[in-house]
């Protein structure tokens, strides 16, 4: 093999032996990822960095619509963070892993029930009254039924939307490495052919 | 190592843009010809490697490779590394586009410098070309470090706890890097050397 041959194998050997290496299921993105959701009264988080870790001990910022910090906290050995809904709009939870690392959640308004929150502050007072879950027909209460329909099915999902959230980072990965190599290769040629038609400008000059 | 959108104030990311604009076009004014293709390549490589992760007990830290682009391209770095940022930002959602002036000075000044630095010993002797390509690799990782901490310095409270938790966090990318050049350099001295010559 002559040289010329000899070195596109090596550089694509390099080339190739990068993109087996990064990947890899772990090789998370470089971006720290925050993800919330809402389980009757309350929001919980949940903190990645890059690589796949938990983000501990990190700032946790909610924000209302307007862009007014409501409330911030710090995540636990989990990554996890939960608080109590402060207001029924449009939230924006925001992860601050610190070094210039950050990562924000939108949870929209709709998701929010404002029923179910009120239902939090009135708890107290229906619990004062002896049988709570019959009114005074003898009947199970309506909205009582809704509210543990409500809650089971938040239990049972939660875990669901922790799984799709998961598979979301990895997907598309080796797309995204094609796609990007694509667009360079695309540059270079580019940059070939303007640099060759000028060259071919002062030659004939 | 790459900061992300909404960290920085406006006049760090204006003065990070303006500084890796005038960067790339002296990048973009050195490139031969026939070098164009190298650029291509050097950039790819950037462009992947920071989806190598290293865990480092409670953080999570990546290839940069700085150090090799820049000891290949000189200030092509700056082209190259800029074209890697901007494709990992819209690929990967690594730092950000308003954000990607200071990340391209804090990754491709380093590489620049250290190729001002060590590149005249990389044709010397097996053991000075070892030696400085290694340094090359460590020391383009670490000064990114502490250019990260610098521009961190209006948001965060102090540059030496930063640079401290930045440079205990990627010392091992530091050891890896240099060991990375060390050897590409050493590998391509045996098949390629023409590759090293201007």
């Amino acid at each position: 093999m002559n040289i010329s041959v000899k070195k596109s194998v090596y550089v694509l050997g390099f080339v190739l032996i990068m993109v087996g290496l990064a990947f890899n299921p772990s090789a998370f993105a470089h971006k720290v990822t925050i993800f919330a959701w809402v389980e009757g009264d309350k929001i919980f988080t949940e903190s990645k960095l890059g690589g796949g870790k938990k983000a501990r001990k990190a700032k946790i910022l909610v924000y209302d619509a307007e862009g007014k910090q409501l409330l911030s906290g710090v995540t636990d050995d989990n990554g996890e963070f939960s608080f109590k809904i402060p207001k029924v709009e449009t939230l924006k939870v925001e992860l601050d892993a610190g070094v210039g690392h950050k990562a924000y959640w939108i949870v929209p308004k709709e998701e929010l029930d404002p029923s179910l929150i009120v239902q939090a502050v009135a708890k107290p007072e229906l619990e004062e009254k002896s049988e709570p879950f019959r009114s005074d027909s003898g009947c199970i209460d309506e909205t009582k039924i809704l509210n543990i329909v409500e809650e089971r099915l938040d239990k049972k999902i939660s875990p669901l939307v922790k799984k799709i959230n998961a598979s979301q980072h990895n997907s598309n990965l080796l797309k995204d490495i094609l796609g990007g190599i694509g667009y360079i290769l695309g540059l270079v040629g580019l940059g070939s052919y303007l640099t060759y038609r000028k060259k071919i400008k002062e030659l004939s000059t | 190592m790459h900061i992300s959108e909404g960290v920085l104030s406006g006049v760090v990311l204006v003065s990070g843009g303006a500084l890796s604009l005038a960067g790339t076009a002296i990048g973009l004014k050195k490139i031969e010809f026939e070098k164009i293709a190298n650029v291509g390549i050097l950039s790819a490589a950037f462009f992947i490697a920071s989806l190598i992760h290293v865990n480092v007990g409670p953080a999570s830290v990546h290839l940069i490779m700085n150090g090799i682009v820049g000891l290949l391209l000189g200030w092509a770095a700056f082209p190259a590394i800029l074209v890697g940022l901007t494709l990992q930002s819209i690929f990967f959602q690594f730092g950000g586009l308003t954000v990607l002036g200071v990340n391209t000075v804090i990754m491709a000044a380093p590489a620049v410098f250290c190729y001002i630095v060590f590149r005249p010993f990389i044709l010397r002797s097996n053991g000075i070309s070892l030696v400085s390509s290694f340094c090359c690799g460590f020391f383009s990782v670490l000064i990114a470090g502490l250019l990260l901490a610098l521009s961190l310095v209006t948001t965060e409270e102090n540059f030496w706890e930063i640079s401290v938790l930045i440079l205990s966090a990627n010392l091992p990318i530091m050891v890896i890097e240099g060991i990375i050049t060390a050897f590409c350099i050493s590998f391509l001295k045996k098949v390629y050397p023409a590759i090293l010559l201007k």
